[in-house]
């Protein structure tokens, strides 16, 4: 499937791999092919993404906040603050010992449950290959066909993100949407980007 | 005006529906910040025994818990 990816392209499909382990899921969805592209900020059409003001830190935490609801969310914050606890104060002391996202991200505990791809769980959760998500794979078929539409015979970084931006909507158009950003838009932005290199 | 405050606070808190949100809230955290530690004193070589007895539980709770991930 991944013959014709550029070296970028193929790094992006790993890289997707790594995130969503990182957020102990056990799929990789369009959310975590995003994030793979904006974590290679040098790749083509992604510049037209960060000029966007989205960073990977910023659309991880969206991500996980707003639109997957991690185990500790927004309206928690409300609830602990009833009983004098400030759940910022908590994060920060968290992430000064345990890392950036240290506090939301839970293994096992995201909403595994609700999950229609339950079946295809990794078992060993660490060095098995993590399935695609239907739009995840509908995500790279549309990079295939935007390759064809631009008369490139490769599959690139931009021709991924360009895939990422279904109109018919996934995790991370919904996560663009929280930031502001339409996918039209967006992905106008990439093909100027792109017509700019060119 | 404190008392006014005090008083509104406390109302607030007598509701059961911010008092059972905020213990829901605290324990998502508590296991959170479990998940987190436990994970960490694996990695510093403590045995589910030790685990255990300083979460207060039995290393068989404690390992049924946190030992898949």
């Amino acid at each position: 499937m991944f013959e014709r990816f550029t070296r970028e392209a193929r790094e992006v499909a790993v890289r997707a791999q790594t995130e969503a382990r990182a957020l102990g899921h056990n799929y990789v969805g369009a959310e975590h092919l995003f994030l793979a592209a904006l974590t290679q900020p040098d790749a083509p059409g992604v510049t037209a993404v960060t000029r966007r003001g989205i960073s990977a830190a910023s659309f991880r935490r969206t991500a996980i906040h707003e639109v997957l609801g991690g185990p500790v969310s927004p309206t928690d914050s409300e609830a602990l603050r009833t009983l004098g606890i400030d759940l910022d104060e908590v994060r920060r002391r968290v992430e000064a010992s345990f890392g950036p996202g240290a506090l939301d991200i839970s293994p096992g505990q995201i909403r595994r449950s609700s999950l229609p791809w339950r079946r295809n769980r990794c078992t060993d959760g660490l060095t098995g290959h993590i399935p695609f998500t239907p739009r995840a794979k509908r995500a790279l078929e549309r990079a295939f066909r935007e390759a064809q539409a631009l008369q490139d015979n490769y599959i690139g970084v931009e021709h991924v993100l360009l895939g990422l931006l279904d109109p018919e909507g996934n995790v991370a158009v919904e996560v663009l949407r929280r930031l502001g950003v339409e996918p039209d838009a967006l992905r106008d932005d990439v093909l100027t980007e792109l017509g700019r290199a060119a | 005006m404190t008392e006014a405050t005090d008083a509104a606070e406390a109302a607030t808190n007598r509701d059961p529906r911010v008092g059972l949100r905020a213990v829901a809230a605290l324990r998502r955290l508590a296991e959170r910040l479990e998940a987190l530690q436990v994970d960490n004193a694996r990695r510093h070589g403590w045995s589910w025994e030790q685990i255990g007895s300083a979460l207060g539980v039995s290393k068989q709770a404690v390992h049924k818990k946190h030992g898949r991930r």
